[in-house]
């Protein structure tokens, strides 16, 4: 049996990650540390996001090609095209919900 | 999702602390010429207040060993002994993080550990990476308990039996220790029971499996 992916929720900590991503060039790929350096957030953070995020196909990880003489490989993470768009979505579908639902609106009534 | 191009090892005290190695021996030559530089001031010094309170040429010398002693003492307690258990307890903790990660997690070792050589404060870090693994654990547990609950909801027979159960014996419980007053209060509870349970199949998504049908197969297409 498959385990289901995991359901990503638009936590602050998600948001922060994911724009990261967004405004990183593809090219320049990004690590875990990184990520901890970059966003403020800390590695017990971080780590278990990468997790989720990869295992639910938001983001693809890769090992660093060759072998570096001075340290251990580092595993670069870029965004994938599904997670843009599920980000974009989700990101548009809390964006509506922010606007109130019985407010009054200048132009009157829209139904 | 594992790369398996090159097989993953656990680190170790000794892996970890083999990048620095270079830096550690530079800085051991840098507090040796301190420490021989602080000798020589230390002895003059020696010389120096024998000279004043006119003591013997033994005891300068003497005076002399201790402060070279308790020189290289504050040296290796200041500078060495520190960094090789900063390093050491990093790779304590990153040990103690791919433990608890567990035997599917063993693989993100080695990127924990090249972040560990990168960070600045490797020791901070590696209770971030206990941190990050424990979470994940938990994350694992409750993936786990989440998929019982979907097994148990997704049967009326499964959610009500236990909780009918469970239920009526609080009822007769609450009768026998106080009166039938008490006991209708707890109606209230099974209400909320049972709108919990629709509240989280709706919010889960689950189906509720149809019920038997009595008749038999044959029975079924006979009717048809």
């Amino acid at each position: 049996m498959t385990e289901p992916p995991p359901k990503i929720r638009l936590t602050t900590t998600t948001r922060i990650v994911l724009n990261l991503f967004l405004a990183t060039d593809p090219s320049d790929p990004l690590w875990g540390y990184r990520i901890t350096e970059e966003t403020g957030l800390g590695p017990g953070t971080v780590y278990p996001l990468l997790e989720r995020l990869e295992k639910a196909g938001w983001i693809t990880g890769s090992w660093e090609t060759g072998v570096p003489e001075d340290r251990p490989r580092r595993r670069f993470y870029t965004l994938s095209g599904a997670g843009r768009q599920e980000y974009a979505a989700l990101h548009a579908v809390r964006g509506r919900g922010r606007s109130p639902r019985w407010g009054w609106t200048p132009g009157g009534a829209q139904h | 999702m594992t790369d398996d191009s090159r097989p993953h090892e656990l680190p170790s005290v000794h892996s970890l602390s083999r990048s620095s190695d270079r830096s550690i021996v530079s800085l051991a030559a840098i507090l040796g010429a301190i420490l021989i530089v602080g000798s020589v001031g230390i002895i003059g010094i020696g010389s120096v207040i024998d000279d004043i309170i006119g003591g013997s040429s033994e005891d300068a010398i003497g005076g002399s060993i201790v402060g070279i002693g308790i020189g290289v003492g504050i040296g290796v307690g200041t500078f060495i002994a520190p960094g090789v258990a900063r390093r050491k307890g990093a790779a304590v903790s990153l040990a103690l993080a791919v433990w608890i990660g567990g035997r599917s997690r063993r693989w993100q070792a080695e990127d924990w550990q090249a972040a560990l050589i990168e960070s600045p404060r490797p020791i901070r870090y590696s209770l971030g990476l206990v941190v990050a693994a424990t979470r994940m654990r938990l994350y694992d547990l409750g993936g786990g308990l989440v998929k019982a609950a979907r097994w148990v909801l997704a049967s009326n027979r499964r959610t009500w039996w236990p909780l009918g159960s469970l239920l009526v014996f609080a009822a007769v419980n609450i009768h026998l220790s106080q009166g039938w007053g008490s006991a209708f209060y707890t109606l209230p509870t099974i209400v909320a029971f049972h709108l919990g349970v629709e509240w989280l199949r709706h919010r889960w998504g689950i189906e509720v499996k149809p019920k038997r049908s009595v008749e038999g197969p044959e029975e079924q297409v006979n009717r048809t």
